[in-house]
């Protein structure tokens, strides 16, 4: 939830430098969200919030003396879920990922958003960092953003005395960069229900297990049609674009088809080519284009062993009713 | 032989109480009253001529007490643990992005660090040298007086040609290993003062106080008895604080100021200054017959040191005195090369040497056995060095020889002997049923000498005092790094004096009240510490049998030399001590992905007899998740001689997720017959062969053989789509 009046990324040397000088800044701890809307209003461009604090702390500062820090942290209406009118699951942004991941109503409505939510950074970083600090920060590595633009999730954004809805994809405007204004403040984000039964994955190659940032992720929903195959599929990929992707082409292809080895190449095929990584420390674009084929073809073949699976059960419990 | 009370049992050490409840005092800990901050103006560039310091702007800083550069430092303004050829303080040239130009020193660190950014160093940028062999050239520009290559070495043994010609199989590589972090939890701090006595001390994160006292009184001009230092507990080393980081500099201060001063480093100060692991390039050739003999090993080795010696020559020395490692080889030729370059700065790092030469040797070895079609343990175990055969280098091994009893030891274990079955159930260690999943086992064994080795002053002196009331205090000079040698040494002083645990103390690293018992390295202190002990107690012993016990007790002396081999091919080579280890890994690697999991590791380690079993384990422990490290992650990476990752952010180390809870660590207690109980050291070869072992492992798992660490998820994933086309 970083505030649009921070000064934006700067280069390495710049960085260094900025490092070194000791910063006194003001700090203060805000729990109404119409305060904190309120102060954004009078002091948007100098204010910084801070959600959870797991990058500001640790990550090259990226203020200045003349900045307020406001902690969010204990703003009890962005801590709210609630189901609202057509069975739309509204989630306060001040949820913290392990929140999130042991909530059991978005167990049963947005389990994507929990399988993300669980493979943020660490533990500790769980236990701090929140979902609104995710999408503020617009890193097109954010582990929650691929999982939401499947969800088709929708984006609310409080100012003072306005409500702006974005969608989702829609609120990135680049790497690091999102359309909220200095005075605005993530809310929440609303999930529309959906029907049937959902399989969904959530896949992460990082540089290592533990406390891992992603090099390039894939997220994938759809509904079960048939024992063999799916419909109405979703899959956005993380880290191999300047922001989030949705990926029509491979949702094309998986549409309504048996998860066959074949249709599986064909969409992890699909999945690399529409992918468009950089080189960075991390990775390469090269093994960012492939990985995310691979992390897709892993996750299919999971669900088709587990489609398999259920079928088998489904046949046995059948056979045994026969018998009976 | 009496059965042992203390010695081999699993104490509870002694500062466990004090570290698990905050209260030790690390250096980074203390505060003192009216102490100064002081923060180091770093060079801009890898390779510059500096043309002018201008301080005047940081002087004028509030709360800033002095600006220092290189024309404050009243003595000789050098150090180095073999050669002094790093500056203090540059005057005329910088040599990498660690050089220090300027100190400040201000009454609050944020006056300090403001001041610092406005030290104008006005630099003639030079072209920075970062490849080694270009380094070598004669037409090189050099960055020292005596031209760019620091060391270099040439031995040899047989004739490797005739080797290679009866050779039925003949493997060729060559192997790049990266420059490694040591990333110790502590970074490097310390403060200092006059004491009471008119000493100017310095309480840091050193390893050797004796040497830190040396070259601190060097470079003021004093006389050594007018410098005190200590550093008895520090947050980790590993060879990374050997050498001088900021004892020096916080001496210039009080010095300068007569006030106390204290420096602590950030995270990305101390990954751009200190020491690093060499990064090596290594050829190989090495011969076998068809029956599976060694027959010859020809390597070249190029080190690069980075822009000064410290320990880079010695470092040469080990990685050539152990390039074929703990096998009987008839013909070795060796060709070894340190080389000065604007990258970074290197030293000691734990295996200080053999850790490069292994991966290579042992990687040699996994593809000769393979091309023999024979069992990679037993084709280890038919060519290891016994007792009295000649080593590599053709000196005489005159000490036990670890190396078959703990081939043998990992040949029993259960990971080894059920390979097959590891590598087939997916039961045991679970991640995944998939059939792009393999796996496979490695195993690598090493040897490490132990100590410093001939030629250089390696002896420990202790005083062990008898108090009245039976305690009984151990003093020596070594640091307690972490590793828990003051724990070891309670015991030994416990077990030889006939008292409980409870009423031994030790007291550590201070060169006020310690006597110098050497350094904190080269996998030493248990056993030169311990030998000490046992004498000075023989003596203790024999002084209570004479007299009573006085109020202040009874204090005895003794110092022990380490014996050394009968020749000498080098500054520290060879060695007459080893210690011994096999290692044997289970990997597991996703093949889609290029994801590469270690699932097991068990340790077979040759350290003697074990002292402190307990630690022992957690030297072990440690060393697993360092190997892997320098397997699969860790790499300080360069353009140009910059530095591109200074955090841990980007220096990646494996977490508790990387490295398996599935640890085995079984002692191999060949007893040394000079060791105290029969112990030597452990705290090296834990390290070593893991990282050997599991590139073996991949290659059992995917039949790739990797010659680059740290192999990553690229490599993998690119060596398999290679394979597959």
């Amino acid at each position: 939830m970083k505030s649009e009046g921070g000064p934006k990324k700067q280069d390495g040397k710049q960085r260094r430098k900025r490092r070194r000088a000791h910063v006194m800044v003001a700090f203060i701890k805000l729990t109404l969200l119409e305060a904190v809307t309120e102060f954004l209003w009078s002091d948007g461009p100098e204010s910084l919030l801070i959600p959870g604090g797991s990058d500001i702390l640790v990550g090259p500062r990226p203020f200045t003396d003349k900045h307020i820090l406001i902690d969010i942290s204990q703003v009890t209406e962005l801590k709210k879920v609630t189901v609202g009118a057509g069975g739309v699951l509204s989630v306060g942004v001040g949820l913290t990922h392990q929140e999130i991941v042991d909530h059991p109503v978005i167990r049963r409505r947005a389990r994507l958003l929990q399988l993300a939510c669980g493979r943020v950074g660490s533990i500790q970083i769980r236990n701090r960092g929140t979902l609104g600090g995710n999408l503020g920060n617009a890193s097109p590595a954010g582990d929650s953003i691929p999982a939401l633009a499947c969800l088709d999730a929708r984006v609310v954004v409080a100012g003072r005395s306005r409500r702006r809805e974005f969608d989702l994809l829609s609120f990135f405007t680049g790497p690091g960069e999102t359309a909220l204004q200095v005075d605005e403040v993530i809310e929440s984000v609303q999930i529309p229900e959906r029907e049937g039964r959902s399989v969904a994955f959530f896949k992460k190659a990082g540089q290592r297990r533990g406390m891992c940032c992603s090099k390039a992720s894939v997220a994938l929903l759809a509904r079960r049609r048939s024992p063999k195959s799916l419909s109405d599929v979703r899959v956005a990929l993380g880290a191999v674009a300047p922001t989030v992707l949705r990926i029509p082409e491979v949702e094309q292809v998986l549409e309504g088809r048996r998860l066959t080895p074949a249709v599986i190449r064909e969409a992890a095929e699909a999945c690399s080519r529409a992918a468009n990584p950089i080189d960075d420390i991390r990775s390469t674009a090269d093994y960012r284009r492939q990985v995310v084929g691979a992390l897709l073809t892993e996750g299919l073949f999971e669900i088709a062993d587990h489609m398999q699976l259920l079928e088998q059960r489904r046949r046995s419990a059948k056979r045994r009713g026969r018998r009976r | 032989m009496k059965a042992l009370k203390t010695v081999g049992r699993r104490p509870r050490r002694l500062d466990a109480e004090a570290k698990v409840l905050g209260e030790l005092v690390y250096p980074s800990d203390r505060c003192l009253e009216g102490m100064l901050w002081v923060e180091v103006v770093r060079s801009a560039h890898p390779h510059a001529r500096i043309e002018s310091v201008d301080t005047s702007a940081a002087a004028a800083v509030a709360g800033v007490v002095c600006v220092l550069t290189a024309k404050d430092v009243p003595g000789e303004n050098a150090f180095g643990i073999q050669i002094q050829d790093m500056p203090v303080l540059c005057h005329d040239r910088v040599r990498y992005m660690g050089d220090a130009v300027a100190l400040v020193a201000a009454e609050s660190r944020a006056a300090a660090r403001e001041a610092v950014a406005r030290v104008r160093v006005d630099y003639e940028v030079l072209e920075p040298i970062i490849d080694p062999e270009q380094a070598m050239q004669p037409d090189a520009p050099a960055l020292h007086p005596g031209g760019n290559i620091l060391h270099r070495g040439h031995f040899q043994k047989g004739d490797v040609e005739v080797g290679f010609k009866k050779s039925a199989v003949i493997i060729e590589r060559a192997y790049q290993v990266p420059m490694m972090d040591h990333a110790y939890l502590e970074t490097e701090a310390g403060v200092s003062y006059y004491d009471d006595s008119g000493s100017l001390t310095v309480e840091s994160c050193g390893q050797y106080v004796y040497r830190d006292q040396t070259q601190i009184a060097r470079a003021l001009g004093l006389p050594l008895e007018k410098v005190r230092v200590t550093a008895p507990y520090t947050g980790g080393a590993f060879g990374g604080k050997d050498e001088i980081t900021v004892q020096i500099h916080l001496a210039l201060v009080t010095y300068h100021t007569k006030r106390p001063a204290k420096m602590v480093l950030s995270r990305d100060e101390s990954i751009v200054s200190h020491t690093k692991r060499h990064p090596a390039r290594m050829w190989y050739k090495t011969g076998a017959s068809k029956s599976g003999k060694l027959l010859a090993v020809w390597c070249r080795l190029v080190s690069d040191t980075g822009a000064y010696a410290s320990l880079g020559g010695p470092v040469l020395n080990l990685m050539m005195e152990h390039c074929a490692g703990p096998y009987l080889v008839p013909n070795v030729s060796v060709d070894g090369f340190a080389v000065y370059t604007n990258n970074g700065f290197s030293g000691a790092f734990r295996g200080f040497g053999c850790t490069q030469a292994c991966v290579a040797i042992e990687s040699q070895m996994d593809l000769m056995a393979r091309a023999l079609r024979r069992d990679p343990l037993a084709f280890r175990r038919d060519n290891v060095l016994h007792k009295g055969d000649r080593a590599a280098l053709d000196y005489e091994m005159k000490t036990k020889v670890g190396a078959e009893a703990t081939i043998r030891a990992a040949g029993r274990g259960k990971l080894y002997r059920t390979r097959g079955k590891f590598k087939r159930d997916r039961s045991e260690h679970t991640r995944s049923m998939a059939p792009y999943i393999k796996r496979g086992v490695g195993v690598a064994s090493q040897m490490q000498g132990l100590g410093l080795g001939v030629g250089l002053p390696d002896y420990a002196e202790v005083e062990l005092n008898f108090s009245p009331d039976g305690a009984v205090t151990v003093r020596a000079s070594t640091s307690e790094l972490g590793q828990g040698a003051y724990t070891a040494y309670a015991q030994m002083a416990a077990e030889c004096m006939g008292v409980p645990l409870e009423k031994v103390r030790v007291v550590g690293a201070d060169t006020k009240t310690t006597p110098d018992s050497g350094t904190t390295t080269a996998s030493r202190t248990t056993y030169a510490v311990g030998n000490a002990i046992l004498m000075a107690a023989g003596k203790l012993r024999a002084e209570l049998d004479k007299r009573a016990v006085g109020l202040e007790g009874i204090s005895v002396r003794e110092t022990f030399h380490l014996p050394v081999a009968d020749v000498k091919l080098g500054d520290g080579l060879p060695h007459l001590l080893y210690s011994y280890g096999t290692h044997v890994a289970l990997v597991e690697v996703n093949t889609l992905t290029g994801e590469i999991a270690v699932l097991a590791v068990e340790a077979y380690l040759d350290g003697g007899r074990v002292i402190f079993r307990t630690g022992f384990e957690g030297q072990s422990e440690g060393g697993v998740a360092q190997g892997i490290g320098y397997a699969l992650f860790e790499e300080v990476l360069f353009d140009r001689g910059r530095f591109l990752n200074t955090n841990f952010d980007t220096y990646i180390l494996p977490t508790s997720m990387d490295v398996p809870a599935d640890i085995r660590t079984v002692p191999v207690e060949v007893k040394e017959d000079t060791g105290p109980y029969g112990a030597k050291g452990v705290s090296e070869t834990c390290m070593v062969g893991v990282t050997p072992a599991i590139l073996n492992a991949l290659h059992d798992a995917i039949g790739v053989r990797f010659t680059r660490l740290p192999v990553r998820a690229e490599d993998v994933l690119r060596a398999v789509l290679e394979r597959r086309r």
